[in-house]
């Protein structure tokens, strides 16, 4: 599903170059569940970017399905995106101008789907917030807003699904019911599964770990 | 483009609409402004010149007009029915008698249509038109010179009339054009009887007409009637109002020009600060699958709706003023003027939504470019301030070459449009150069004091790039606002000088030479002051160096060749005029000089150096120009356009006038006492003319400060942008102010000292590029003396100041009420 060869980032700084992440070569097939593991600084969040095609590659290529997302423009990717990823930020990243409702409904009309207010509403109602579906991000608590990404994430039925420190802004309560909300929806959907995480009970559910450290990719766990 | 883009772009915007960021109302607010106020100062100078065209209209007769030396009854028999006149006046000077007793007056024969525009008004009688067939109205001298009354009898060539009324007031009688005698009207159908018109007659007559499109029948007219006759239009104005018109004219683009710079400066502030806040929405949209387009599409939409609601706002409240002005300029404007059109409303919405869009296009740009990875790695801050100061600082030029743009339509000059880019540029360099300094200079200052005053200074002196701008923004605040001030102040300084209250009041005219001491002697008895006899010969000008001057393409300067100059001779010159060009002769000059009064030199190419003849009676003089004068023809005293030297017009017939103020109680005593010692003189009044000037001084005033007022309304929307702008970035910093120990108190008295500092050098910038840009615009364009009010600069540093401070203290209370751990969580 999502393919890498030599695959390096690195930025220019005052000081020359600095590596961020050093060439990497990566299969991850296609349902399976890798947490992306490691101290702060070592990359993870550069790898996450790089894999969704949110960041382009000093070096290298990488593939996301059949398509080689090094190759694309941003249009080309955003497309991309549009139709195969999903994502779950730390800080929600909800649209603070939207409602859950539209929040949900909005990847499914940028692919111009035709049924993407009632698709959204079953979604929501499967995370658990029909009752608050017309509610604004600001007046929900932080499990309720990640419950609306998680929804918005899945809403689209993405064949992957890219998660960064999904649980790193709640509480443990919290914490705990968005991962089995999010583990769950993931095996009704068989998508495929990475999340950056520093969460250990979080890592411990899934296939495979790949651990970094300091921009280099350690043999899988 | 995909209707789903343009669907999911609604949604986004609609959601925008519905929860709008205060940054948004400080846009809505600006565009509101500059809208209303570009719409009436518009509309202000629409309803001015058609003031002063129906005043022109009514002083010609009529707003078209045909003139010839001779009959011109004939020809509008001749005339096609489409350019038959409305009405047809016939002037000659004769004799009236009555009894023993005769005068020279100044006869007018007019049809049953007269008078075409305005009123005549007959004493006791009140409005009246053509007197009835074998009777006539006459000015009331006329009875005081032949001693008779109204109901007597009065003889004119062969008929005799009885004087069936006093004239009042005499719609088309030009004020201040002499005329050699007192008006008799009489009914046009008698003027046969009378045996007066003959081919020798020296008869003026004049074809009238009040059409809808004076244009149109003008040049139907001039294509119709032979060289003989000339087509004149209303449209010129008069000589004394000119200057004023002009002034107020420059002023309110000036005005103008101020709301538009605030408007696009708040713009420019608002969008780049929201835009700034809306980095990571657009990324997610991004991360989402949405595509540059998109999101391109979403904000500029935003903005363009916001644009859009601002114009149509500032349409509204501009057509409300419109309403307004009557009662600003009432007597002004005559009472059935039709309102300005609503015309250009549609193209200053259209316009208002694309000077938006331009000056906001960086900052949208930069919206549209964020890359996706930003929703997982939020950019440096260094990174970010960079990317709001190039995109603030792209749209802050955009903003300035649109004003240019705007001040070149207004004022008709691209000059003009260059020179207010290239002052706006060096404002804004200044602006930015001079907040670095200053904050550097705090910064200096920072180190000791207590802990408000170090962290408050301290902060400003970092001069982030955004604390330059928002002081560049508020200086340029503070230059619209306060330039206009400074200026309006001299204006009005002027304009009172230039038309005082204690104006002469009277013209006396036909003093011959043997009769000055007398006539001096009867003023200064009868109560007259300011009364200077000045000999005056009319004279035709002959030739210029020497050559038959060349028919002029222009209509002033064929006036002025056509009909007879009045010139006369001084020995120093008139201390109420100032010399412009060339010397004043001392003593008496061998060969004889000139002093031209410079606009009837310019408008007949006359330079110094020149030779001028002019002609009389079959004898000539000619002269050297040596000098040009600036004259006020507003201040209603005897001036000429034409000066010789001493001696050189002695062997020329001359007659003596002058003005005088009277006060209205002694006039008539004065009057009498003067036509009876000496019949042929004729007072001319000019109450009526000095009332309209200081009308319309009074108005232009109201006017112009009304409009002015729209300056500080654009101000505010600066001041909110500015200090909206400024609290989001204090939201977190008080925070973790507040979680280190900081009371609300300390921090309330650092937000107080941040936002006097910023208001503080934003008021001296813009104050001291106010003072300097007043200078030029006083000297290059309203060319008025220039002394700016020290009081005014003082009352704008406190109040700009203590404006910003309340402004920012009030934005920062939420920053102090809100939870530290709310804002540290990016709630």
């Amino acid at each position: 599903m999502i393919r890498t060869r030599e695959m390096a980032k690195w930025v220019a700084s005052p000081q020359g170059r600095l590596d961020i992440l050093q060439p990497i070569d990566l299969d991850i097939g296609a349902g399976e569940r890798c947490a992306i593991v490691g101290p702060s600084g070592s990359g993870k969040t550069t790898l996450l970017a790089l894999l969704a095609g949110l960041d382009l590659p000093s070096a290298g290529r990488v593939w996301l399905g059949d398509a080689e997302l090094s190759a694309l423009d941003e249009d080309a990717r955003a497309a991309l995106r549009r139709t195969q990823v999903g994502f779950v930020f730390q800080n929600f990243q909800l649209l603070e101008n939207l409602s859950a409702l539209d929040n949900v409904a909005l990847p499914l009309e940028l692919r111009g789907e035709p049924e993407a207010r009632p698709r959204a509403r079953d979604m929501l109602e499967r995370v658990g917030l029909a009752e608050r579906m017309h509610h604004y991000p600001p007046t929900l608590s932080g499990g309720e807003q990640q419950r609306v990404a998680l929804a918005r994430a899945f809403v689209g039925r993405p064949q992957v699904l890219f998660a960064d420190e999904p649980t790193g802004s709640l509480d443990r309560t919290s914490a705990q019911a968005v991962l089995e909300l999010m583990f769950d929806l993931n095996r009704a959907a068989g998508t495929t599964l990475v999340v950056v995480t520093h969460d250990d009970s979080l890592a411990a559910r899934v296939d495979r770990r790949l651990t970094l450290s300091g921009g280099r990719l350690n043999a899988d766990d | 483009m995909p209707m789903t883009e343009l669907t999911t772009a609604a949604r986004l915007l609609r959601g925008e609409l519905r929860r709008p960021d205060p940054l948004l109302l400080a846009m809505l607010l600006a565009v509101t402004v500059a809208v209303a106020a570009l719409g009436s100062v518009s509309g202000f100078a629409q309803r001015v010149q058609a003031a002063i065209d129906a005043r022109a209209a009514l002083l010609l007769g009529g707003s078209v007009r045909v003139t010839a030396q001779r009959d011109l009854r004939p020809l509008a028999a001749q005339l096609p029915a489409t350019l038959k006149p409305a009405l047809s006046v016939l002037e000659l000077p004769t004799m009236a008698a009555a009894g023993e007793r005769l005068r020279l007056v100044e006869l007018k024969a007019v049809d049953d249509a007269y008078p075409l525009l305005g009123e005549l008004l007959i004493r006791d009688l009140g409005t009246r038109g053509a007197p009835p067939p074998g009777s006539v109205w006459v000015e009331p001298v006329l009875l005081d010179q032949l001693g008779i009354a109204v109901g007597q009898a009065l003889d004119l060539g062969y008929a005799r009339f009885t004087v069936a009324g006093v004239i009042a007031a005499e719609p088309d009688r030009v004020a201040g054009a002499f005329s050699i005698g007192p008006r008799v009207l009489m009914n046009l159908a008698d003027l046969p009887s009378t045996r007066l018109v003959s081919a020798q007659s020296r008869l003026r007559s004049r074809l009238l007409y009040a059409p809808d499109t004076p244009e149109r029948l003008a040049t139907a007219l001039t294509a119709a009637v032979p060289d003989y006759a000339r087509v004149e239009t209303a449209d010129e104005g008069l000589d004394e109002t000119r200057t004023l018109t002009r002034q107020a004219a420059d002023f309110l683009r000036l005005v103008a020009l101020a709301g538009v710079v605030l408007a696009a400066a708040a713009v420019v502030l608002a969008a780049a600060n929201l835009t700034d806040r809306r980095l990571p929405a657009a990324a997610t949209l991004k991360a989402l699958g949405a595509s540059r387009r998109l999101v391109l599409l979403t904000y500029v939409g935003l903005v363009g709706a916001i644009a859009l609601l601002g114009g149509l706002f500032g349409a509204l409240l501009g057509a409300g003023i419109e309403h307004l002005l009557p009662q600003l300029l009432a007597g002004l404007v005559p009472a059935d003027l039709p309102p300005a059109g609503y015309a250009h409303l549609p193209l200053a919405v259209t316009l208002a939504v694309l000077i938006a869009l331009a000056v906001s296009a960086p900052t949208l740009w930069r919206l549209g470019t964020t890359p996706p990875v930003v929703v997982l790695r939020a950019p440096t801050e260094a990174g970010n301030a960079r990317g709001l100061a190039r995109a603030q600082t792209g749209g802050l030029t955009l903003a300035l070459l649109c004003c240019g743009a705007v001040y070149a339509a207004l004022s008709g000059s691209l000059p003009r449009g260059a020179l207010a880019v290239a002052g706006l540029l060096g404002a804004g360099l200044l602006f930015a150069g001079g907040a670095g300094a200053l904050s550097r200079l705090a910064g200096r200052l920072a180190r000791r004091g207590p802990f408000p005053w170090r962290y408050a200074s301290a902060a400003f002196g970092r001069a982030p790039a955004h604390t330059v701008l928002a002081v560049a923004a508020l200086g340029f605040g503070v230059l619209a606002v306060l330039l206009p001030a400074l200026v309006e102040a001299d204006l009005l300084r002027q304009w009172r000088l230039r038309v005082p209250t204690d104006a002469p009041n009277r013209f006396l005219i036909d003093v011959q030479p043997n009769q000055t001491s007398a006539v001096q002697r009867l003023l200064a008895d009868g109560g007259a002051r300011d009364f200077d006899l000045r000999p005056m010969v009319r004279a035709r000008l002959l030739a210029i160096d020497g050559q038959p001057p060349v028919a002029p393409d222009n209509e002033r300067a064929r006036r002025f060749l056509e009909r007879e100059n009045n010139l006369t001779w001084r020995a120093t010159p008139n201390p109420d005029n100032r010399l412009v060009a060339g010397r004043w002769w001392t003593d008496t000059p061998a060969a004889p000089q000139i002093s031209l009064e410079q606009d009837w030199a310019q408008t007949l190419g006359v330079g110094l150096g020149d030779t001028l003849t002019f002609e009389v009676g079959g004898q000539s003089v000619t002269g050297t120009v040596s000098s040009l004068r600036e004259v006020h023809w507003e201040s209603l005293r005897t001036n000429f356009f034409v000066v010789f030297s001493p001696g050189a017009l002695d062997d020329l017939p001359a007659t003596y006038v002058t003005s005088y103020r009277i006060e209205p109680a002694r006039s008539s005593a004065l009057l009498r006492d003067l036509v009876r010692q000496f019949p042929n003189l004729t007072v001319i009044d000019l109450d009526a003319m000095t009332g309209t000037l200081q009308a319309l001084v009074a108005q232009l005033s109201r006017a112009t400060g009304f409009l002015a007022g729209f300056t500080l309304l654009a101000g505010l929307a600066v001041l909110l942008a500015a200090v909206l702008a400024e609290r989001g970035r204090l939201l977190t910093e008080a925070a973790v102010l507040r979680t280190l120990g900081a009371s609300r108190r300390q921090l309330g008295a650092v937000y107080n000292l941040r936002f006097a500092l910023l208001g503080g050098v934003a008021a001296v910038l813009g104050s001291a590029v106010a003072v300097a840009a007043g200078a030029l615009v006083c000297a290059r364009y309203l060319d008025i003396p220039y002394r700016p009010d020290g009081l005014t600069l003082v009352t704008a540093w406190l109040l700009v100041t203590a404006l910003v401070m309340l402004a920012g203290r009030l934005g920062a209370r939420r920053v102090l009420a809100t939870p530290p751990a709310r804002s540290l969580r990016g709630d």
